[in-house]
This record gives C-alpha cells, sequence and structure tokens, in this order.
C-alpha cells in the first residue's frame, strides 16, 4: 500500500524540482499519505480535484478531460463540480473503487492564509448506500478472521448490511473451514470484503468492545505464525486486490506453488466489487482506535 | 453481545467495527446488536447449488431473473418481506416444528380469502421500515423521509389487528409480539408538518404549535411578507408606476424593480442597488429595515426548526432497537401471508413433513418453468411423480432418456419443492411427503471457466468430490450427466464408481440423470436403485418428446435425433448413424471378447443397447420350444443384425 503512495510523492518531486510543493498539494500528499488506497477526491472551491495517477485513472474511467495543474503540465489533474458528484462517485464504487473525501474545513471568507483540508470520509462499496439498490438486494460488508493453528483453526466471519442495520457474525473450523467459508461468501455474496493484517490490531483490542474476551498474546502470537500459511492458502485478495485498478502492492501468494490454491479458493468470490487489505492504512494507525 | 466463545468471529466483528471507524462511518445507531449465526442450522445448500438451482439468481448474469424462484415466489407486499424471502431461499428451515408452525399458519391463511386479503391490505402502505431507520441514523433522512417513516408506523396498528383475527400459534405470536409503536407514530406527527419540505432548509418541516418561538418567529416573518405588500401597493400609488415590484434574491435581498422605460419617475430618497439589462433596482431604508427583521427571524427559525428535528431524531434512534425488532415481524407477517396468497392462488398444497428418509410427490410440477410456461402461453407443464425413500428404498433413482426430455428438468423441480416445503411454503403438486433434508447437493450442466483455467471435468470432479466428502443419509444428492466431460469409459466408470458409493456407502436420497445407458444395468446389483426414463414417441416425422418419467431404462440415447432437430445439416447426420453403427459393432467385439474370468461388473461397462437386445432376445427365447432348424435361422439372423 505504501508503495503506491511513495510513487505518487516520487513523481511529484520529480515534476517539481525548480519549485517547491505548493500548500495545497502538500495537504494533498499529506491525506494521500494516510488514504494511499484511496482515490482522493480533494474539495477546491467548486470542485472535487483529483491529481496525478487517481487523475489519470479517473479520466479514462468517467471520460473526464484531464488537465494539468501547471504550467509545465507535469501534474496532471482532473475534476468535477462538487453538486453534481454523487453521480460520479456511484459509478467509481460500483466499479470497486474506495473513495476518500478531503474536504475544507474553514470558511474561505473567514480565513485569510489556506483553509485546512481533512479527509472526513471514506467511501466504499460496503459502506456508501447505492441509491440504486433493490428493495430485495443486501449490501453486505464482510470481514474475515482467522485464528489458531492447525486443526484448532478457526474462520471468522462478520457481515454488515449498513443500509438495514443487520450484523451478524459466524466461524468456520477444522479441515473444511476454509472451504466452507468461500462456500458462504460465494452464497452471501458481499460488495466488499475485508481480510487480514489489521485483524492482528483486533485481536488485543476486541474485548474492549464486548464482543467477546480478551485475546491473549499467545492468539495474538500465532497468528502472526500463521500468517504466511494462509497467504499461500490463497487468501482472497491477496493477489487480486489490484482488480479495482488500484494496486495492491502486497504480494501475496504470487508464487507459483501458491497459484494454483488462489483459484481453487477465490472460485465463489466473483461478485465482491472491493477486497481490502487492512494491514496497510488501518492496522497502522491502530494505536487509539477502538474505545 | 452473544459471542461468548466465538473467538474468531468476534475478531472479525471488532475488525469490522475498527474498518467503519477508520473510514469516518458516521451514525451506526441503527445497526443491530451483533447475532451469531450457524451455517449448519439450517438446511445446508452450497453456493454452487444456489446458482445451479437459480434460487435467487439467474444462472447466467445479464439473463432476466424470472428464471428465478425467488421471482416466482415474490408476492411480498413490502421490502422487509422481499429480503426475508430471499435470505429464507438461501437458508431454508432444517427443524421440524419450526416448519409445522409455518405450514399451519400458510394453511390458515391460504383457507380464508377475505382474512388474507384484509391482512395483505394491511401492508399496503408499509414502506421500508429499516432502511428509513438506516437514512435517519446516517442523518440522509429528510423531513419528507420521516413523514415516510410516521406513515409506515401509522400503518402498524391496522397490521397488528389483520394479524390477530387469526387463531393458529404462529399468528397469535406474532399478533401479540408486534410492536405498534404507537408512541413513535404520535411523535412524529406531532413533530413534523403535514406536508413538509424535502430539505429542512426551506423551513417550515416543523408543525405549528409545537415551540412558541417558533410559531412567533414564523408570525413575525409573515407579518413581515405582509408589510413588504403593502409597501409595494403604496409605492405604487405613490410613484404612479404601475409595474414597481417588490422582488428578494439571495445576493441583493430585498429590492425595488423599476423597469428602464419608468426610471425617470423614482422618487429621489430610492438609492439604487443595481442596473439590468432593462430593469433599475432600488432600495430604501424602510425596506432595508424589514429585510433585516425577515432574514433575522428566519434564519432564528431555521436554527430552531434544525434543533428540534434533531430532537426527534435522536428520539427516533433511541427506540432503534424496538423499530428493528418490529420490521423483522412484519418481514415474518409479511412472507407467512405471501405463502397464503400462492397457496390459494396457484392451488398449491400443504407437504408432509416428517422425520423420515422419504421425498415422495405425486403429480409436481417445476413451479418456475410452470409460471413461465403460463406467461408465454407455451401450454401446460407436464407434471411428474417422485418416490425416493432412503431406507426402504429406492434411494437412487437413475434416469435415462433423451436430451431436451426433461431429465434436467425434473431434477430440479425435486430439489426446489424442497427447498419451499422446508421454508414453510406449500407446493406446486397434488400432494407431498418429505423426511427432512440436511442438506442438497448439486452436480449440474457445465459451468466451464476458462478464464480460471479450469476445465469443465475439473469443476465436475471437484464438486463431485465435495459431495461424495461430505453427504450424509439425509441429503438430497442431484447429479446430472456426471462424467460426460471425458474420455466415455473414464466418465462412465466414474459415475458407475459415484453411483454404487451414493447407493453403498452414503445412502443419501439420490438423483441421477445419464446418458450412460449401461449404467442402467446397476439395478440389477444395487437393490435400492431404480430406473427411470423420460418418454418419447418416434414418429415418422422424427420424435416427440412428452416429458412424462416412467418405470424402466431407455431403449436408447436418440442423440443423432435430437441433432438432427437442432438442425445439422443433413449429411452429417446421416454420417453420424454410420459411425454410430461402427462402434456398435466395435463394442460387441469386446464383448464377445470378455473373457468369462473377468469379473462381471467389467463386463457390464461394456454392453451397449445393440448387445443388449440380443441378450435381451437369447434370455426371453423358449429353447424347449425351439427346433433345430428354428435355431439356425434365429442364430443366422442375429449374426446378420450384427453385421449390419
Amino acid at each position: 500500500m505504501g508503495a503506491v503512495f511513495w510513487r505518487f510523492l516520487l513523481m511529484a518531486i520529480e515534476t517539481t524540482t525548480e519549485t517547491t510543493l505548493t500548500p495545497v498539494m502538500r495537504q494533498y500528499f499529506a491525506a494521500k499519505e494516510q488514504y494511499p488506497d484511496c482515490l482522493m477526491f480533494c474539495r477546491i472551491g467548486d470542485f472535487y480535484e483529483l491529481f496525478y495517477e487517481d487523475a489519470i485513472l479517473v479520466s479514462r474511467v468517467l471520460q473526464l478531460t484531464l488537465t494539468a495543474r501547471d504550467r509545465e503540465k507535469k501534474q496532471p489533474m482532473c475534476g468535477v463540480p462538487y453538486h453534481a458528484a454523487e453521480g460520479y462517485l456511484q459509478k467509481l464504487l460500483r466499479m470497486g473503487y474506495k473513495i476518500a473525501l478531503c474536504e475544507q474545513m474553514e470558511d474561505p471568507k473567514q480565513t485569510k492564509t489556506i483553509v485546512r483540508r481533512e479527509v472526513t470520509r471514506v467511501l466504499t462499496p460496503g459502506t456508501a448506500l447505492d441509491p440504486t439498490l433493490g428493495a430485495e438486494q443486501s449490501n453486505y460488508l464482510a470481514s474475515v478472521a482467522v485464528l489458531g493453528a492447525g486443526s484448532a483453526r478457526a474462520w471468522g466471519l462478520a457481515l454488515l448490511d449498513l443500509s438495514t442495520g443487520e450484523f451478524r457474525a459466524t466461524e468456520f473450523g477444522g479441515a473444511e473451514g476454509w472451504a466452507t467459508l468461500v462456500d458462504e461468501l460465494g452464497r452471501v455474496r458481499p460488495v466488499e470484503l475485508l481480510y487480514g493484517g489489521a485483524l492482528l490490531g483486533g485481536l488485543g483490542t476486541s474485548g474492549r468492545l464486548g464482543l467477546g474476551r480478551e485475546n491473549g498474546r499467545a492468539s495474538h502470537d500465532a497468528h502472526l505464525s500463521d500468517g504466511k500459511a494462509v497467504a499461500k492458502m490463497g487468501h482472497p485478495g491477496s493477489g487480486v486486490a489490484s482488480g479495482s485498478g488500484i494496486a495492491s502492492g502486497s504480494g501475496g501468494a504470487s508464487g507459483s506453488e501458491g497459484a494454483f490454491e488462489v483459484e481453487e479458493t477465490s472460485a465463489g468470490l466473483d461478485g465482491i466489487r472491493t477486497k481490502t487489505a487492512l494491514d496497510g492504512a488501518l492496522a497502522g494507525r491502530d494505536g487509539a482506535g477502538w474505545a | 453481545m452473544g459471542l461468548g466463545g466465538h473467538e474468531a468471529a468476534s475478531v472479525a466483528a471488532g475488525a469490522l467495527l475498527h474498518y467503519m471507524r477508520a473510514t469516518k462511518q458516521g451514525g451506526l445507531e441503527h445497526v443491530d446488536g451483533l447475532r451469531f449465526y450457524e451455517r449448519s442450522s439450517c438446511l445446508e445448500l452450497d453456493a454452487v447449488s444456489v446458482r445451479n438451482l437459480e434460487l435467487v439468481e439467474p444462472l447466467f448474469s445479464g439473463e432476466s431473473a424470472q428464471t428465478t424462484l425467488f421471482y416466482t415466489l415474490d408476492a411480498c407486499c413490502t421490502p422487509m418481506g422481499k429480503r426475508l424471502l430471499r435470505a429464507s431461499l438461501l437458508r431454508p428451515v432444517s427443524e421440524l416444528g419450526e416448519i409445522e408452525a409455518r405450514l399451519a399458519a400458510v394453511g390458515e391463511a391460504a383457507a380464508d380469502l377475505r382474512r388474507r386479503e384484509g391482512l395483505r391490505r394491511a401492508m399496503d402502505g408499509v414502506l421500508d421500515l429499516e432502511r428509513l431507520l438506516g437514512r435517519v441514523a446516517m442523518d440522509s433522512a429528510g423531513p419528507r423521509e420521516v413523514m415516510a417513516l410516521a406513515g409506515t408506523l401509522g400503518c402498524l396498528p391496522g397490521l397488528v389487528a389483520a394479524v390477530r383475527v387469526f387463531e393458529r400459534a404462529r399468528w397469535r405470536e406474532l399478533g401479540e409480539s408486534v410492536d405498534p409503536l404507537t408512541d413513535l407514530h404520535e411523535l412524529i406527527v406531532r413533530t413534523i408538518a403535514e406536508e413538509p419540505p424535502v430539505s429542512l432548509g426551506d423551513g417550515g418541516a416543523i408543525r405549528e404549535g409545537v415551540d412558541a418561538e417558533l410559531d412567533e418567529l414564523r408570525e413575525l416573518s409573515r407579518s413581515g411578507r405582509q408589510a413588504l405588500v403593502a409597501i409595494e401597493e403604496r409605492e405604487r400609488a405613490r410613484t404612479g408606476i404601475g409595474s414597481l415590484k417588490v422582488r428578494f434574491n439571495s445576493v441583493f435581498g430585498y429590492y425595488l424593480e423599476v423597469t428602464k422605460a419608468n426610471a425617470k419617475a423614482v422618487p429621489a430618497d430610492y438609492e439604487r442597488k443595481q442596473t439590468l439589462v432593462n430593469a433599475e433596482r432600488f432600495t430604501t431604508p424602510e425596506l432595508k429595515d424589514y429585510e433585516t427583521k425577515i432574514l433575522t427571524a428566519q434564519e432564528r427559525s431555521g436554527e430552531i426548526e434544525r434543533r428540534l428535528f434533531a430532537e426527534l431524531r435522536r428520539q427516533l434512534l433511541d427506540a432503534a432497537g424496538r423499530i428493528r425488532e418490529t420490521a423483522r415481524r412484519v418481514a415474518e407477517i409479511d412472507l407467512l401471508g405471501c405463502f397464503a396468497h400462492l397457496a390459494a392462488m396457484r392451488g398449491w398444497v400443504r407437504p408432509q413433513v416428517e422425520v423420515s428418509g422419504v421425498l415422495e410427490f405425486a403429480q409436481a410440477r417445476h413451479p418456475v418453468v410452470e409460471r413461465r410456461l403460463e406467461e408465454s402461453g407455451g401450454g401446460r407443464f407436464v407434471p411428474n411423480s417422485v418416490h425416493l425413500d432412503a431406507e426402504a428404498g429406492p434411494a437412487v433413482l437413475l434416469i435415462t432418456g433423451p436430451n431436451m426430455g426433461g431429465k434436467s428438468t425434473y431434477l430440479r423441480m425435486a430439489a426446489l419443492l424442497v427447498v419451499m416445503a422446508q421454508m414453510g411454503c406449500f407446493v406446486p403438486a397434488e400432494r407431498m411427503r418429505l423426511g427432512l433434508v440436511d442438506r442438497i447437493y448439486t452436480r449440474i450442466g457445465a459451468s466451464d471457466n476458462v478464464a480460471r483455467g479450469r476445465s469443465t471435468f475439473m469443476v465436475e470432479m471437484t464438486e463431485t468430490a465435495a459431495i461424495l466428502n461430505t453427504a450424509t443419509a439425509r441429503s438430497l444428492v442431484l447429479l446430472d450427466e456426471m462424467g460426460r466431460g471425458t474420455a466415455t469409459y473414464d466418465g462412465l466408470s466414474l459415475a458407475w464408481a459415484t453411483v454404487e458409493h451414493l447407493h453403498d456407502r452414503i445412502g443419501a436420497r439420490t438423483l441421477f440423470a445419464t446418458h450412460y445407458h449401461e449404467l442402467t444395468l446397476l439395478s440389477e446389483r444395487l437393490a435400492r436403485l431404480t430406473n427411470l426414463r423420460v418418454t418419447v414417441k418416434e414418429t415418422a416425422a422424427g420424435i416427440v418428446f412428452l416429458h412424462t418419467v416412467e418405470a424402466g431404462p431407455a431403449s436408447k440415447s436418440y442423440g443423432i435425433e435430437v441433432a438432427r432437430l437442432a438442425g445439422l445439416p443433413g449429411g452429417v447426420i446421416a454420417r453420424a448413424r454410420e459411425v454410430l453403427k461402427v462402434h456398435e459393432r466395435a463394442e460387441t467385439q469386446q464383448v464377445r471378447e470378455a473373457s468369462p474370468e473377468r469379473t462381471p461388473q467389467m463386463q457390464m461397462t461394456m454392453f451397449t443397447p445393440l448387445s443388449q437386445r440380443i441378450v435381451d432376445r437369447l434370455s426371453e427365447l423358449d429353447v424347449d420350444g425351439l427346433t433345430p432348424r428354428d435355431a439356425l435361422n434365429l442364430l443366422a439372423e442375429l449374426q446378420r443384425e450384427l453385421k449390419a
């Protein structure tokens, strides 16, 4: 995940060798560093603007005109008017992209210097409600966790439909655990799937949420040492998160040994629009979290 | 929150909540308390079966949803009911008591048109309670949505009354447990104006009499506006300009507008504000004064409206749990009403559900195909019967016959009827008896996945492996043309061994459709296996499909006949017939070479319809009544037939 950001920054540094970054671009990069896997919609006046690779990608998939912010045309940019943004956002979400909205936090009339900008909300297929969602359809956001090793390994699955508030969880164990989990996902057909790393952080803290008992350090470590085995088993998304066009950079099961198994196990996961590895962006800032 | 001991589940749920926080999702008050669910606490359907049986989505994306069981069963009145129907299709019940309770309730409502219609009409105005609540929680609900919520809440007392006229236990439970939420309804109606504006910012969302200060401010701005009208009239009289207007816009506030032609008649105390192409705009100290008064009043009343609306929202969200609980009950009521409606309108019958190994139905119809035939005026669905008994036999039905004959439809029908019965729905049949099924397995049709680099055969074997590894004596297994994806003898051998395993080891109720006629010989060895065939009539013009299923093995496959119907060139058809003959002869050769010490099982796999016919003739022969000359003639005849 971080790799994407650094590529961005490198691109920016190359293009602005003679000048330093403008204040707006500094804000932009600060936001982008926080949410590297999101398309950054940066509110500037009456527009949401996108820069660099985001701009190139969005201008292509939404048929927008690609312009540039600087005279040398080395900072690609495109934008949509804020009052008409809804349609564009929905379109991108339906394609499986994640979007961060970076808003102006102060009234430009009230301040003499540059207005403060902050990411106020991240939109993902599982969290932003699609107004065209059919009455009978559900909009599940799913999350997968694995605990233990060997025969004691258990796969946890949680499902949340924000449109109705339905929230449930289950778990599978034993030799068939993984296969059953994949089958269950194929049956439930979530639009977004969370998996992997941040679950490490979640282990020590889930007790505070009253979700279950406090998990000890032992299982935390067990999970850590388990990490590789999981990747080899073909954790969905470890190699395919780039399907959305945002490179995952998290490597995963690309080795020849693991590849077949990924094919095997992701069989039921066609319908999922976004697969989010939780390790990068979220786990890093887990410190305070939760409470 | 009820997840005690389920560590992995709670970690997954925790991560999910953490994600909500990290992506700054506000307003999660409507989210339900976390519930733990067991996949195995219902009739299990794996993802493959859900897809193959087209329970909720058509097999090929992009196709019309009319091929799904969901579409056929969806007579629900509310969005909650529709969602529950969809969820129930994916998780039919596996517990006898629950099924019986539902069937009893459905039966009562199905038999009573007046009360049933009363019930369904009571749900007319019920909108999507859960999603409206969701919008309130996420603060995307305006005054109109809140009023819509009130409209739905207003229907609840009527619905409760309509439920209470029924007597069955399930209806009584529902009638007693639905919270009609009258307090919330009153609260909203008391607070929000009857016809509120779309957006809170437009003003006028809060009803008169709710807040004294608000009413006062509104009165103030109303009288202010009247004063403006008075000013307009007075100024027209004073200046003699008939077209003089007092207007408002958001940039300049209130102004007096005078057309260019009349600009000369403007008195000196007017202050110029703006010049347009054909008009001049002015203001006066008096106008400014009113403007301040009106705008301040509006601003202040806007603040009050926002505060009152936020208070209302908070109160509604405090009751989120009650609203959700009610929504759940309404969904159940709706679903039972929907099943009753279908049973009555379509003449479906109540299945007899029990704990046994029986699956039996008479004159059953495929609900989806039947409905599609009706809608397209394509004629009547030909009903069929099934008798399976895992304990007493037959546990395995082996169905042979031509393509297009209705084998797959027969298989699917059996599975759909089981799903429907275990949801508590009546079924399209004359009668049905069902021993509870714990899991339905399907291996139907070819789902090739070239993109993923998996061949048809690989997919097929993976699915078959899953069945053989996990099916139980309580399962229902459907296998359609298993083994056809590979070389003939490999496929035949695999199919053969699979049937034996299902019959001997697992004992699951199994429907096995195949083109391998050799398999029909298994009925001699396997006591609980019965042969069925789909019937065709051979006429001069070709074959006619009768779509009925009857006892006995099919005599031949009619593959070439079907190909001819499909329009293969005449030359190809003729040549295919020649090749077929050569192959049948070659097989006979192999049968002859099959030495006696080979196991009988191996010989049987080599039999084909042609050799079978000769064997049949020999076995039917009355040797004692045969003259030596007849015997020689018969031998010559048989030889001719083989060489032909």
